[in-house]
């Protein structure tokens, strides 16, 4: 049974949970794997879809299996939805 | 990361999926970045042997890089422990020599030199010792015992260099009184200008020359039948009194142009000896220009001693004679005002010239000054 109220969801599900600090830095947590990384475009696999990053000069300040710190000049993201789950 | 840090590098194809398999594998990545076919990154040094492994089994060209942070520092110190060693065993002299004591400076102890000097050496303080062996509380204190004539004493260190100062103790002057009898005298000679007499007998007048010692007032007072009362004389005697400086100035000057011809030599100088001689130069007459450099400063006292010698010709050349005068005078009033004992105003000066065998000139200032000249001197009982 899902106790939805007792727990954030970010917690009870495997959402994932992005967090911008203005154009320059990206963390992203719960990601399924990196699809794409250029200096121009990353893109993660999240459970909720492709996530896409469009900047310049993107670079990973940390990478993990589950979670990424993306720093650069970020002037997009997008979510693609229709993900595998 | 907490363990030691490396970069690497991985080339190739499909960089993504070394990526995805090196994060699925829990490998963490740090300051990632990507360059057209090649990723650098840094990781965990513990991490390269795994991360290899994936990139060898992938295809992709690895390539591990030096080590980072301290990481680095620790490369340094193991490629140069000869160098470390080294550094660190200078740093341990360098500590030691510092804890020693390195001379030992006595100031102002007058005629107590010789022997405070043979004292500190009785009781053991003396240059090469350990500086926490000697307790300056104690040695203020014995040398205090030792000296009572002196005022204070005063121990301390300088850098590595323990510096004693003795200030002595001021002889006190004698306490004039007014109990017995005594004569006003002449402190100097000169012609009396005016004379206020307080207590005694004024034995001269306005216009009066006098001789230094002479009495100016006498020490007893006349009374109405004739009786002499012995009394301590007092007053004021102001005379005009003159005070003159000479200066003698050649009537050449001595010039010094450089032939060109230089030397240079250096030696490494410590308190007590120089490593090795300079040696002379040669040069009849000579500039020299010394450079010193500390390379220890004052906790390892060598110095570089770097010196230029300069060979020069000393030649005579006439001066004019209106211009050495100027200068002569100059002086010799300069001379006049730095030698006179108090700061009251001159009421005349005036400069005399002589030429002595046409060689030097001499220049007399004299000043004119009127000042007290009365200086109690008490009987004899």
């Amino acid at each position: 049974m899902r106790e939805e109220g007792i727990f954030p969801l970010e917690l009870t599900s495997d959402l994932p949970k992005i967090t911008m600090l203005g154009s320059q830095q990206v963390r992203i947590e719960q990601h399924k794997g990196l699809v794409v990384y250029q200096e121009n475009e990353v893109a993660l696999q999240t459970s909720a879809g492709l996530l896409k990053l469009h900047g310049n000069n993107l670079s990973f300040a940390m990478y993990t299996s589950g979670e990424a710190l993306i720093t650069g000049q970020i002037d997009g993201i997008s979510l693609c939805g229709g993900a595998s789950r | 990361m907490k363990g030691i840090v490396r970069s690497f590098t991985v080339e190739g194809l499909n960089l993504e999926r070394f990526i995805s398999l090196a994060g699925g594998a829990g490998i963490r990545f740090v300051k990632m970045k990507r360059q057209g076919r090649r990723l650098w990154a840094l990781t965990d040094e513990d991490e390269l042997t795994r991360i290899e492994e994936i990139a060898n089994n992938g295809g992709w060209r690895f390539r591990a890089g030096s080590r980072q942070g301290g990481g680095r520092a620790l490369d340094v110190v193991n490629h140069h422990w000869v160098l470390w060693a080294g550094v660190l065993f200078f740093l341990i002299v360098i500590v030691a020599a510092t804890q020693l004591v390195w001379g030992i400076n006595i100031m102002d102890a007058g005629i107590y030199q010789a022997n405070l000097e043979g004292f500190l050496m009785e009781n053991d303080v003396q240059i090469f010792r350990w500086r926490n062996s000697i307790d300056l509380d104690d040695l203020r204190d014995a040398i205090e015992w030792r000296y009572p004539d002196i005022a204070w004493a005063d121990c301390g260190w300088r850098g590595t260099t323990l510096q004693i100062t003795l200030v002595q103790g001021m002889p006190q002057g004698e306490t004039f009184t007014q109990i017995g009898s005594g004569d006003v005298v002449a402190s100097r000679g000169g012609i009396v200008e005016r004379i206020v007499t307080v207590a005694g007998t004024p034995l001269v007048a306005p216009g009066d020359v006098i001789q230094p010692g002479q009495i100016l007032i006498q020490g007893q007072e006349r009374g109405a039948n004739e009786t002499v009362t012995p009394v301590m004389a007092r007053g004021v005697v102001m005379a005009r009194v003159w005070d003159k400086a000479a200066v003698q100035m050649p009537m050449t000057e001595t010039t010094t142009t450089y032939t060109g011809i230089t030397q240079e030599t250096w030696t490494v100088r410590c308190p007590w000896f120089d490593l090795w001689k300079m040696g002379e130069s040669g040069y009849e007459h000579q500039d020299v220009r010394r450079e010193q450099m500390p390379l220890g400063g004052l906790f390892l006292p060598f110095t570089l001693v770097m010196e230029e010698r300069m060979e020069a010709e000393v030649t005579l050349m006439p001066r004019d004679v209106e211009e050495v005068k100027a200068d002569a005078g100059a002086a010799a009033l300069r001379l006049l005002q730095e030698n006179r004992e108090i700061d009251d105003e001159l009421v005349d000066k005036w400069v005399d010239y002589c030429m002595i065998e046409g060689e030097v000139l001499e220049a007399i200032a004299y000043g004119e000054r009127i000042v007290d000249v009365a200086k109690p001197r008490r009987n004899a009982d």
